[in-house]
């Protein structure tokens, strides 16, 4: 049984349409990052598998459950880290855990959530003086109490420093190895290849491709820009570079020399240019955007 | 196999942190205060006719204050973004607003109960003689009257996304009943229709409008219980025409609080259910 199953959502408001006969499958088990450039349709996604918003036409499962019929069930099972999201009241910390496991109908302590998700030492203030960090992170506590099946995260690490993302990376590890099903959603890429199984890139309100983190690196690694600082003009051995096998893509701006290429190709590039009798002043590399990454994608389909 | 709307469960969690909210917010406090202390005054001031006294002015202020705590009890949730976190957890929308509506009757019942309190302090302290079924008769339709604002209140806070619109419309069902408008309704669409002429003879089912008010319904179902004290109640539109019509009798009067107390938040809880959050 999949963990998630969406089957020709479609969810227009007004004239705007947000999704578009969307069909994606999350299994159990695995996580799944779900990548997207804001407003792609993400967030609308996933307010529609906990029944918040409701799609203009398909059908959605989770855990096996209708969600439209029987929210409460999927609630009660799937954990959620909303995109936006308002403290309770004036609880403090401690409050909302507590709160979150007496509605799962856990008898958990509330300590050592607080813990795992690093707010602890702010645990008897008021969420609603929370830095945007810490709130995020009471957030993600919530989702976790009473050990959901499914976790449900809307950008995780979004407010959060580079040690923060990398400890929801974590959690997510273990949330995993636990059995879990994850379900997280970015914009950027680097936080879904770091710990994704599967991921499914949605843009303008559709999935535009579903792979591997192994398919997805290839597509990275396509897309990986080089962009070399030289001490002349790059015009003359441009057609050498073209020629290495990995390169897709070449510009030149005066001195500038940018290559779209695989990682591996990398090395080559450069070394042509020492060998064309080239000073390189300076190296720079770019991974791939998310845009870079659609073109990659999308150019596979019509390739095919 | 479609789930059942509410669960008792979540409704006594949901209400309990309605009730807690109040209390955290100093709204519980402030209420009990103005209303403990306007009791104590009113009775140790007053000598006779405690009972009619409070409950006059309970049809005042029972509603007043239900408006007042209760018109953002929703919609302030929803545009706060409480409600993605709460609907992430094992609750029903039917749940929110069953749950909102307990946490605020509480919160008005612990009010009411203050105003009474104050009032028995400040009679004993002046010596001042009790009816006490009259209290007790003005306890109880004191705080229906002020469910029925709740039920007002939540329905319109359910209903609409802006806190504006909660708010205003709140507080303009108040005022309409208030200054007295809702009688003056069937008379100015006959005055339209007329083609802005005042017709002879008041419109036929304006009596009957009128008995449709929840103050005209307190004081019709208030009298077989006490006369006394239907015939004090304020903001009443009808007149009493002596030979009493089928509308004014009791059983409708308490027919129309009924409709009051539960269409209201029905329609809000059904806008609220079928829209994205």
């Amino acid at each position: 049984m999949p963990a998630i199953e969406l089957s020709g959502v479609t969810k227009r408001y007004g004239e705007f349409t947000a999704l578009q006969n969307l069909d994606m499958r999350v299994k159990s088990g695995e996580i799944f990052g779900f990548l997207g450039p804001n407003g792609a349709g993400k967030s609308t996604t996933i307010d529609i598998l906990v029944d918040q918003v409701r799609p203009t036409s398909g059908e959605v499962t989770v855990l096996g459950e209708p969600v439209q019929e029987r929210p409460v069930a999927v609630r009660q099972r799937a954990g959620l880290l909303p995109e936006q999201f308002g403290p309770l009241g004036e609880m403090t910390g401690r409050e909302h855990l507590a709160f979150a496991l007496e509605a799962r109908g856990v008898d958990d302590d509330a300590e050592s959530l607080l813990e795992r998700v690093g707010i602890a030492h702010a645990s008897d203030r008021p969420a609603r003086a929370y830095s945007k960090g810490m709130k995020q992170r009471l957030m993600l506590g919530i989702a976790l109490a009473g050990e959901p099946e499914l976790l449900i995260l809307d950008e995780p690490t979004t407010g959060l420093d580079p040690n923060g993302a990398r400890e929801i990376r974590q959690i997510v590890r273990e949330e995993a190895e636990r059995g879990a099903t994850v379900f997280f959603s970015s914009h950027i890429l680097e936080q879904v290849e770091a710990v994704c199984d599967r991921v499914g890139i949605l843009h303008h309100g559709q999935l535009v491709a579903v792979d591997t983190i192994e398919g997805l690196r290839e597509a990275v690694d396509v897309t990986g820009e080089l962009t070399i600082t030289l001490d002349s003009t790059a015009n003359s051995i441009s057609d050498a570079v073209a020629a290495i096998d990995g390169v897709g893509t070449t510009a030149i701006d005066e001195n500038c020399l940018t290559v779209g290429c695989t990682n591996r190709a990398k090395a080559k590039v450069i070394s042509t240019c020492l060998d064309a009798g080239h000073s390189v002043l300076d190296i720079e590399t770019q991974p791939a955007s998310l845009e870079d990454l659609f073109a990659a994608y999308t150019r596979g389909e019509t390739d095919a | 196999m479609r789930e059942r709307p509410v669960s008792m469960r979540g409704i006594r969690q949901l209400a309990r942190k309605d009730m807690a909210d109040a209390v955290r917010e100093r709204q519980l406090h402030l209420l009990c205060g103005i209303l403990g202390l306007f009791g104590l005054l009113f009775a140790y001031g007053s000598h006779q006719n405690v009972g009619e006294g409070l409950l006059f002015f309970l049809v005042f202020l029972a509603p007043l204050a239900a408006v007042a705590f209760t018109h953002q009890s929703i919609v302030g949730r929803r545009v706060n973004h409480e409600y993605s976190v709460l609907l992430g957890l094992p609750f029903s929308r039917a749940d929110i607003i069953l749950g909102t509506f307990i946490g605020r009757t509480l919160v008005l019942v612990a009010g009411i109960t203050s105003l009474y309190v104050g009032a028995l302090i400040g009679g004993f302290v002046s010596a001042t003689s009790f009816d006490w079924s009259v209290l007790a008769i003005g306890f109880l339709f004191g705080l229906l009257i002020g469910l029925i604002f709740v039920s007002i209140a939540i329905g319109l806070s359910a209903w609409t996304e802006s806190t504006a619109v909660a708010s205003g419309g709140a507080f303009g069902v108040y005022l309409l009943f208030v200054f007295q408008l809702w009688g003056i309704i069937p008379d100015a669409v006959a005055y339209l229709l007329h083609g802005f002429e005042s017709p002879s003879s008041r419109p036929p089912g304006a009596a009957f409008f009128e008995s449709l008010s929840p103050f005209d319904a307190l004081g019709n179902a208030v009298e077989p219980f006490s006369e006394q004290l239907a015939v004090n109640l304020p903001l009443i539109s009808g007149e009493s025409t002596g030979s009493a019509a089928l509308y004014q009798e009791p059983w409708f009067g308490g027919l129309v609080l009924a409709g009051w107390l539960i269409v209201p938040i029905a329609l809000g809880y059904w806008r609220f259910a079928t829209s994205d959050l």
